[in-house]
């Protein structure tokens, strides 16, 4: 396994150089930061010493040796509009998009494990069918749409939760609402079609035949088996939510790496995307790397392959 | 026996009844509402957290609100709604000549690091505005055109020597904070430490900033004792805080979402108006321009595209800066007179049938986009080939600013904000070595100048109304359409009057509970 | 009545859906006594899994749909037992070792678990300790080497001969008083077959179990089997003694499978095809399910349902012709679908 790690950290290297030297450029194509900075009438005079402070006006090769440079020393740069490292901001905003992330993930790995579970046992039923259209209705509503009305229903008319904010548990509660639903319903699915299969499986049939409870049978036989598809379909979701969800972190005024990013890319706070960029790749590989454990965990034949 | 078996078990046991039980209960369980803010507390939810709380950033709109007067204060205050200064952090100011003024500093006063506030601390405090290697908006926003130099004459008098002459020195000097002499020089702190009514407690980065009074504050004690700042980018989730008690004020709301008791709308001394390209035919011909000033039906724009409560404009200065002219109206709708002006142009051969596009970026402000086209559509009824046309902020910049790019006929919607008190901050655009003049007119050019070099007084207040007058009557080279409102909301615990401040300035002492 | 290890009756399943309902068992009835090998042969398709998964519980039921005028174990009425004591008997009393044990193992976990869990369930007082003792002592048994260390291999790790072993040790955890072997050896070369199937006859002679062993292969029953159904369309065409059905066939379908065979049938020898091909099942026929490819029909055989006669070599046989010889030929059909 150790071969295998670092055979990915080589491999990731040269993605992750190419990603910078895309990122480093592609943020300078959209414009000065100087535009947005500063006032709109602003005069020339003051555009022209915000960009020398900030060293804009030299060489983009020189800029770009500055930064690159700086990789190697862990140096991410400064961040224009708040006058302190860049991989410091960022690094202050990951705890809560992890947290915001993983308990995210957990419920919904959970929540989708027993209803995809429950819908598969009688597949085609009652239960199945609604299981079915909530999953589907739930992964395609829009964020932004059922976290207003989460918030007008739960928090101004009934008044059981906060609006919005951070703080003890409470503050949790609709974000974390908003944010479970969708992985919650593709991940259902998933669950009742591995579930659906791994029944059908004679070694199913085999533990039935053996007086095993049939609870038993659906959650230590059938979903271990049935585990790698929803491993991978939760392993898809949870990455994209390493960078955090904007929407969700912008309305409930939650510290995460999402809004930190939008704000970044909108401001053109050049250091911040590329700190951002550089350390969420990070934490991607740290994650497809656990993921993978994960999958050889679940799954000897992976392990002894 | 693995995990997973002994949860099954478990669950065999307890039964589905009972862990759908629990699961009820634990969702449907007595969550606390959330916290109201304590005695004597004060919860702000702003729109956006600032980048940074450097005092020489409290211009900054994030950052205004909390700084300005709260932490960091000023030599003098400038009164919006007369354009007056009051005393603050000095009592007394006199002009020696053309380019020196005295300035008599408060006695007793201590920066809340312990620091004496004094004549030094003021020359400090110059001396970092002007270190050109540190991004400060209070510099670059005022004094971009000129500098000056602070001088101790004893403890408690300070002499400023300008580099050139400005009559208005003093209302420029009222936006220049006054930190403490242990701010850092050559960095932008994230500490600021000043003489004002509040302390800076706490900046959770993302989640709030939080002020304590200052007990050793030389004026009066307010009554707020702690002011908590949160950000929500959110406008209906900012109301629903005010609403439901979490927060007590917040500066805006969205208008449609304004029809509570708690909502106040006020000026927050931004007008729009759009820049009638005059330096491209047919827009250089008055009579054409005349004719766009009149096929706008301003009266239809409000309470449809603009909130009902905007105030018709004649200047881009509002109606409480000094130079604005009471005596004019706004241009009237008045279609068959377009006709008319269009005609005569076109009979002198200009060519009024050439494509005007009106320029515009994405969303400058509520409504904005909707404004554009309903722009657009005015003048292509009058009978103008309008068109319109979204751009990046940077070709905007290009047709607005000299040197002009492409050859084309164009109408720029801008949105200008003067809180400085005077026409000046707002007009000197328009003198001929302005890159961003429109059109270069000797008249109007020397008519600026004069003004700019009257002394603070009704002599200067009369010029700049001549100059507003001859631009809305004789130049027309914007098309003002009115002075924009917002709409702050007020909780019911506390009462704060936001009328007559810019919405860069909320000042925690004049808040009192109910 | 004589009281049997295991016993079925009448034994109907159909599989129903709203296109269509397939008959796969039609009145199947047998039994199987103590420390007896009763063998089930068929062609694929015939019921002859069906019929002990039915028995045991593992067709899902919608679509499955079973009725039966008795199954017994030792006389107790299976029938009557509510499903959640269902699993005292399944496992314990009686066990299955199914076919193709890479597919029947979970692959997930180890075989030591797998077998382990057999005491697990039913065991519950045993430590980790006795239950690790147990399955060494299982594998050892079934003669897997190194048993130790292969308690913590999984399936895959495994070849197929040993795989089936492992199965085997699995079924025969709890002693139980009838195993079902479903094609044990289906999957296996043919020295790995023998191997497996003198385990299961030693193991049989050991315990007094009674071994019902569905099968394909001919001369394997030929070999091992006390008694024999055989099985054609969900119907038993003939059962008796090996001596009896086959050394004196009477029934046309399983003289067609003997047919060509006048040598002593031998280890290995599969099921001839008989020209024609399996009936569709979905078909509700009222006749006899062969009547298309019997050689000896008669127009009564395709109108109704044959009886069942015992002939005098001592064998019972489900058929028209056969019964009309014997002068039974009136007799009422045992079974109406």
């Amino acid at each position: 396994m150790g071969n295998f790690v670092l055979a990915r950290m080589a491999q990731s290297l040269i993605s992750l150089i190419g990603l910078v030297v895309l990122v480093f450029f592609l943020v300078r194509l959209t414009g000065s930061p100087a535009d947005l900075y500063l006032p709109d009438d602003a005069s020339e005079a003051a555009r022209q010493e915000y960009i020398r402070i900030h060293g804009l006006d030299r060489p983009m090769i020189v800029q770009f040796w500055e930064f690159f440079s700086g990789l190697f020393r862990l140096d991410l740069g400064e961040s224009l509009r708040q006058a302190r490292p860049a991989a410091q901001i960022v690094l202050e905003a990951y705890p809560t998009s992890l947290k915001l992330a993983g308990l995210t993930m957990l419920i919904s790995v959970i929540g989708a494990v027993l209803l995809g579970v429950w819908a598969a046992v009688r597949p085609t039923g009652l239960l199945d069918r609604v299981i079915s259209i909530l999953s589907l209705a739930s992964a395609s509503a829009p964020n932004f749409w059922v976290a207003l009305t989460l918030i007008s229903v739960f928090a101004v008319w009934l008044r059981v939760v906060p609006t919005s904010g951070i703080g003890g548990w409470e503050y949790w509660i609709l974000p974390i609402t908003v944010l479970t639903l969708r992985p919650l319903g593709l991940l259902a699915q998933v669950v009742r079609e591995a579930m659906i299969r791994a029944l059908t499986a004679p070694y199913v049939r085999t533990a039935k035949s053996k007086g095993v409870p049939f609870r038993s049978v659906l959650f230590v036989h059938a979903l271990r088996n049935a585990s790698l598809p929803i491993l991978t379909m939760a392993g898809n979701q949870a990455v994209g939510f390493i960078n955090g969800s904007v929407v969700i972190e912008s309305i409930f005024g939650f510290p995460g790496v999402g809004k930190l990013m939008i704000d970044a890319i909108q401001q053109r706070d050049f250091a911040v995307v590329q700190a951002g960029v550089v350390i969420t790749a990070v934490v991607i590989f740290l994650m497809n790397i656990l993921i993978d454990v994960a999958y050889a965990l679940l799954d000897p034949r992976i392990r002894h392959k | 026996m693995s995990f997973a078996e002994r949860i099954s078990q478990m669950g065999d046991r307890l039964g589905t009844p009972v862990l759908a039980a629990a699961i009820i209960a634990v969702s449907m369980g007595v969550a606390p509402v959330a916290a109201q803010p304590a005695e004597g507390e004060i919860v702000i939810v702003q729109s956006s957290e600032p980048p940074n709380i450097d005092p020489g950033n409290f211009d900054y709109s994030q950052t205004g609100p909390i700084l300005r007067q709260n932490v960091i204060e000023t030599l003098t205050l400038l009164d919006l709604s007369d354009s007056s200064l009051q005393p603050r952090l000095a009592t007394a100011w006199e002009q020696v000549d053309d380019t020196t003024y005295r300035y008599t500093l408060r006695e007793g006063v201590t920066f809340h690091d312990g620091a004496p506030f004094n004549a030094d601390a003021v020359v400090y405090s110059v001396e970092r505005l002007f270190n050109t290697d540190l991004e400060q908006i209070a510099r670059n926003k005022y004094w971009d055109h000129m500098t000056f130099t602070a001088e101790a004459i004893d403890e408690f008098t300070v002499e400023f020597s300008l580099s050139q002459a400005e009559p208005v020195f003093d209302t420029r000097l009222s936006q220049v904070p006054i930190v403490s002499p242990n701010t850092p020089f050559d960095a932008l702190t994230r500490a600021p430490v000043g003489t004002g009514p509040y302390t800076l407690a706490e900046w959770q980065a993302g989640v709030q900033i939080v002020l304590e009074r200052n007990p050793d504050y030389w004026g009066d004690q307010p009554e707020v004792e702690r002011a908590t700042f949160v950000f929500r980018g959110e406008g209906s989730v900012r109301a629903s805080m005010v609403e439901v008690g979490e927060a007590d004020f917040t500066f805006s709301v969205p208008e449609e979402l304004a029809t509570t008791g708690m909502d106040v709308a006020y000026q927050n001394f931004e007008t729009i108006y759009f820049i009638l390209g005059a330096w491209e035919a047919p827009l250089d011909d008055l009579r054409v321009r005349m004719a766009v000033n009149l096929a706008i039906d301003r009266e239809a724009l409000l309470g449809t595209i603009l909130p009902a409560e905007t105030v018709l404009g004649t200047a881009i200065i509002g109606p409480s800066i000094s130079g604005s002219n009471p005596d004019l109206v706004p241009h009237p709708y008045d279609p068959d007179r377009v006709t008319e002006l269009l005609e005569e142009a076109r009979a002198d051969g200009v060519d009024v049938d050439r494509e005007i596009t009106v320029m515009y970026i994405n969303d400058r402000f509520p409504g904005s986009n909707e404004l554009v086209e309903a722009m657009a559509l005015m003048l292509q009824a009058a009978g103008f080939n309008a068109r319109m046309e979204l751009v990046e902020s940077g070709v905007y910049r290009e047709y607005r600013d000299e040197p002009r790019g492409e050859d084309r006929a164009v109408i720029l919607l801008s949105r200008h904000d003067n809180d400085k008190g005077d026409a000046g901050f707002s007009l000197t655009r328009h003198l001929c070595d302005s890159n961003r003049n429109p059109i270069c007119l000797p008249e109007l050019d020397e008519m600026i100048q004069t003004a700019l070099a009257t002394p603070q007084g009704p002599e200067r207040e009369a010029a700049w109304q001549e100059v507003v007058r001859f631009m809305h009557e004789d130049v027309q080279v914007d098309a003002v359409i009115g002075h924009q409102v917002a709409f702050a909301r007020i909780g019911p615990r506390i009462s704060y009057d936001v009328s007559g401040k810019n919405p860069s300035t909320f000042l925690i002492e004049e808040v009192t509970f109910n | 009545m004589t009281r049997h290890q295991f016993e079925l009756s009448n034994l109907n399943v159909a599989f129903r859906s709203p296109a269509q309902t397939v008959h796969a068992v039609r009145g199947v009835s047998f039994h199987v006594d103590k420390g007896e090998t009763f063998a089930i042969v068929g062609e694929s398709g015939s019921g002859k899994t069906v019929s002990m998964m039915a028995a045991m519980r593992l067709l899902q039921s919608p679509p499955a749909h079973i009725t039966a005028d008795a199954m017994r174990f030792k006389g107790e009425d299976l029938q009557a037992v509510r499903q959640r004591d269902w699993w005292r008997y399944t496992g314990e009393k009686i066990a299955m070792v199914f076919q193709d044990a890479l597919t029947a193992l979970n692959p997930v976990y180890t075989v030591g678990w797998q077998i382990g869990e057999m005491f697990r369930v039913h065991r519950p007082q045993m430590t980790r300790r006795e239950i690790r003792a147990a399955s060494i002592a299982l594998l050892t048994k079934v003669g897997i080497p190194e048993p130790e260390r292969r308690l913590d291999d999984y399936p895959h790790q495994f070849s197929g001969g040993m795989r089936q072993r492992a199965m085997i040790a699995m079924g025969i955890a709890l002693d139980p008083e009838v195993l079902i072997a479903d094609e044990p050896t289906t999957a296996l070369d043919v020295t790995v077959q023998a191997q497996i199937m003198d385990l299961l006859q030693q193991l049989k002679d050991e315990r007094q179990m009674s071994l019902i062993l569905i099968t394909h292969d001919l001369g394997l029953v030929a070999e091992t089997a006390d008694r024999v159904a055989i099985m054609y369309a969900g119907t038993v065409m003939e059962t008796g003694t090996i001596r009896q059905v086959l050394g004196t066939p009477r029934h046309p379908y399983t003289l067609g499978l003997l047919g060509s065979r006048p040598q002593a049938i031998e280890k290995g020898d599969k099921l001839r095809p008989i020209l024609g091909s399996p009936p569709n099942l979905a078909a509700a026929s009222r006749g006899c399910p062969f009547a298309p490819r019997c050689t000896a029909a008669k127009p009564v055989c395709s109108e109704q349902f044959p009886p069942t006669v015992h002939v005098p070599s001592g064998q019972d046989v489900t058929c028209h012709v056969v019964a009309e010889e014997a002068g039974q030929g009136n007799r009422q059909p045992e079974v109406t679908t």
